[in-house]
């Protein structure tokens, strides 16, 4: 049996040591997710814990149907987008930029290479925040969830053959507002 | 083929979704056409330019503090019970109505309860008194006749009438 799935059995069962266990599986995952999908550091882990609670809530109820990190994607998808909605977040890059990016590690705080991050992170958070919400969430469960083709159809209650439309699609769109930004301006060929 | 179809194909082609036939064809195009050439360098560097967004590394009590926030929502939950009371909107009337009648109903179970608990600790208290009381004199009385193998004491009789044995004598 999937160890995710067997997890949340015994979470159903009253084990809350097996919810701990999935929590340190996933959580990371998510704060990422919600991370990207916000561009808000602090919140992201709130928002997190919230994807986890609703999990936890609903335990009594759970059924082994799908694959969990697709309930659970589904479930930080709704989260992100609700609190995005809400707060109607529309920071300006001055306001961004004071959030997230690479924290409390000295061996990486070297100033070029924190700018660089830093500005790199805003631009494709505003090239992704410009893509319909579909293909949005499609490239950010293939890209950076590493989640299948399949796995994100789900996520998405759609058709494979639609996700691939989305991060097709988001592709060629990103392709055009980031080439700008490649080194060297992306003006040099194979 | 037309530099927007094949640009279409570069993209199927970097996810991975050509066949082979597909790969050929961009082959052909880019050969003659630098501007797809471009294209197919950017299509994949673009992709992996998405990677410099680099994760963040979320605080290492991220599980306990889960558990912490679960407790003080059941704390919470407790305290909805006073709401959901709040939420009936008794009136004051009301309220006193019912807080009377749960006063009187103490008293009247108090009246009628079988109350034999003070007598029984009245009882064992004036035992247990009476025990201490006869130990303390027999322990006295011993003292007094302990002390006078050794002569006469002046304060002998004293002691003896204090501690009620005056009359002995
Ligand atoms: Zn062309």
């Amino acid at each position: 049996m999937d160890i995710d799935i067997e997890l949340m059995l015994r979470t159903k069962s009253g084990d809350d040591g097996a919810f701990s266990e999935l929590m340190r599986r996933h959580y990371k995952g998510v704060v990422n997710y919600i991370y990207r999908y916000t561009n808000l550091k602090e919140n992201s882990e709130d928002l997190a814990q919230e994807v986890f609670l609703r999990i936890y809530r609903s335990r009594k109820n759970y059924r082994p149907e799908a694959k969990f990190s697709t309930w659970l994607y589904k479930i930080a998808t709704n989260v992100s987008l609700t609190h995005v909605k809400k707060k109607n977040v529309n920071l300006s890059l001055d306001e961004m930029n004071d959030e997230g990016g690479e924290i409390g590690d000295p061996e990486i705080d070297i100033a070029a290479d924190l700018i660089y991050r830093k500005e790199i992170k805003d631009v494709i958070f505003q090239a992704m925040e410009s893509l319909p919400e579909r293909e949005k969430v499609a490239i950010m469960l293939c890209k950076y969830e590493g989640l299948s083709y399949e796995e994100a159809a789900q996520v998405l209650e759609c058709t494979v053959g639609a996700v691939k439309s989305y991060v097709h699609r988001g592709r060629m769109k990103l392709i055009d507002k980031l080439k700008p930004h490649l080194p060297g301006g992306g003006e040099y060929g194979v | 083929m037309e530099c927007s179809d094949c640009k279409e194909l570069i993209v199927s082609w970097s996810s991975g979704d050509l066949p082979p036939s597909g790969k050929e064809s961009i082959e052909a195009h880019i050969g003659e056409c630098p501007e797809c050439r471009l294209y197919m360098s950017q299509s994949d560097r673009v992709w992996n330019l998405l990677g410099e967004w680099r994760e963040v590394e979320p605080r290492s009590d991220f599980v306990s503090c889960f558990w912490d926030r679960v407790s003080k929502e059941e704390r919470e939950s407790g305290w909805s019970v006073f709401s959901y009371v709040r939420k009936l909107r008794l009136n004051w009337a009301m309220a006193g109505a019912l807080a009377s009648v749960l006063i009187v109903g103490i008293f009247t179970f108090a009246l009628f309860k079988p109350d034999s608990g003070f007598e029984t600790y009245a009882d064992n208290d004036a035992r247990d008194e009476q025990i201490l009381l006869e130990l303390d004199d027999a322990t006295t009385r011993e003292t007094t006749d302990a002390l006078s193998i050794y002569g006469p004491w002046e304060n002998t009789v004293e002691i003896m009438k204090i501690n009620g044995y005056g009359d002995m004598n």
